[in-house]
């Protein structure tokens, strides 16, 4: 096997952001690893700064989500719940929520939506 | 990445820095190694977890100052076998407490959920310290479906 260690030197995490309504829909891509999971929780401090309150966080295409990405999703939730704002997560990803089950912190710390029409709905209601 | 020239059955060998920045590089390396043998994206990713959780704790808290982490990937029929040495201070992951998953993620022992994540998602876990070569071999067999 030809393994070539080569690789961009930015990160393995991918945000891309959307607005719909009133909320700022994180879609995050790549790789949840120990040298990238910060990233997410200075993302979100950015954000917040910048005035949104309202954040869906779509983990549908997440290749990688080891402690340290569950620690930084845990440490930005009690932030988030401090300054009294709103965040949703989704997650139709099977080896994602394998972890979070795995954990004890699917369904039980915070609510994980399959789709994002579905947290639209609730949102609404 | 070409295809035809891998063989079925094979142990592939790399070095890496002790360093976080490494691991993004230590798991493309584990996922084309499982990919060229043809095991399953989920597999894969259990096995990625399990190798960043296990990197992680060595680069964190037992790396000597500039040295590597060397980690050899060996499949057999449905088994991936990964061995990670490193010298530093000893660590085993059997000495890890079974963290209190009822507790908030962040007042968990540091450490300990990676270790539990490691021990659900892999089959079977050695560990073997002498004359400060630490020695983790990890696991974990593909589930044939009937």
């Amino acid at each position: 096997m030809k393994f070539d260690a080569k690789r961009d030197e930015g990160s393995t995490l991918n945000i891309d952001y959307r607005k719909q309504d009133s909320a700022l829909v994180m879609a995050l891509s790549g790789s949840m690893d120990s040298s990238s999971a910060p990233e997410f929780t200075k993302a979100v401090d950015n954000k917040l700064a910048g005035g949104e309150s309202l954040f869906i966080v779509n983990l549908d295409n997440l290749n990688h989500l080891s402690s340290a990405g569950l620690r930084s999703v845990l440490v930005v939730l009690k932030k988030i719940s401090s300054l009294k704002k709103n965040m949703y997560f989704i997650s139709s990803n099977e080896d994602v929520n394998r972890i979070f089950k795995m954990a004890g912190v699917y369904n039980t710390m915070f609510n994980i939506y399959e789709s994002e029409e579905a947290v639209f709905k609730k949102i609404r209601s | 990445m070409e295809n035809e020239d891998l063989p079925e059955a094979g142990v592939y060998k790399r070095s890496f820095d002790c360093k976080t920045e490494s691991i993004p590089v230590i798991l493309d390396f584990v996922e084309e190694v499982a990919a060229s043998g043809g095991f399953d994206s989920s597999f894969s990713f259990d096995v990625k977890v399990s190798v960043d959780e296990a990197c992680t704790n060595i680069i964190d808290y037992n790396c000597t100052a500039g040295s590597n982490i060397e980690i050899s990937v060996e499949t057999n029929n449905g088994d991936f076998i990964v061995t990670i040495k490193n010298y530093g201070e000893p660590f085993n992951p059997g000495t890890v407490s079974t963290p209190d998953i009822s507790l908030p993620l962040e007042e968990r022992q540091i450490g300990g959920l990676g270790v539990f994540l490691m021990n659900q998602l892999m089959d079977k876990i050695d560990y073997d310290s002498r004359d400060g070569l630490n020695v983790l071999t990890m696991v974990k067999t593909r589930q044939i479906n009937p």
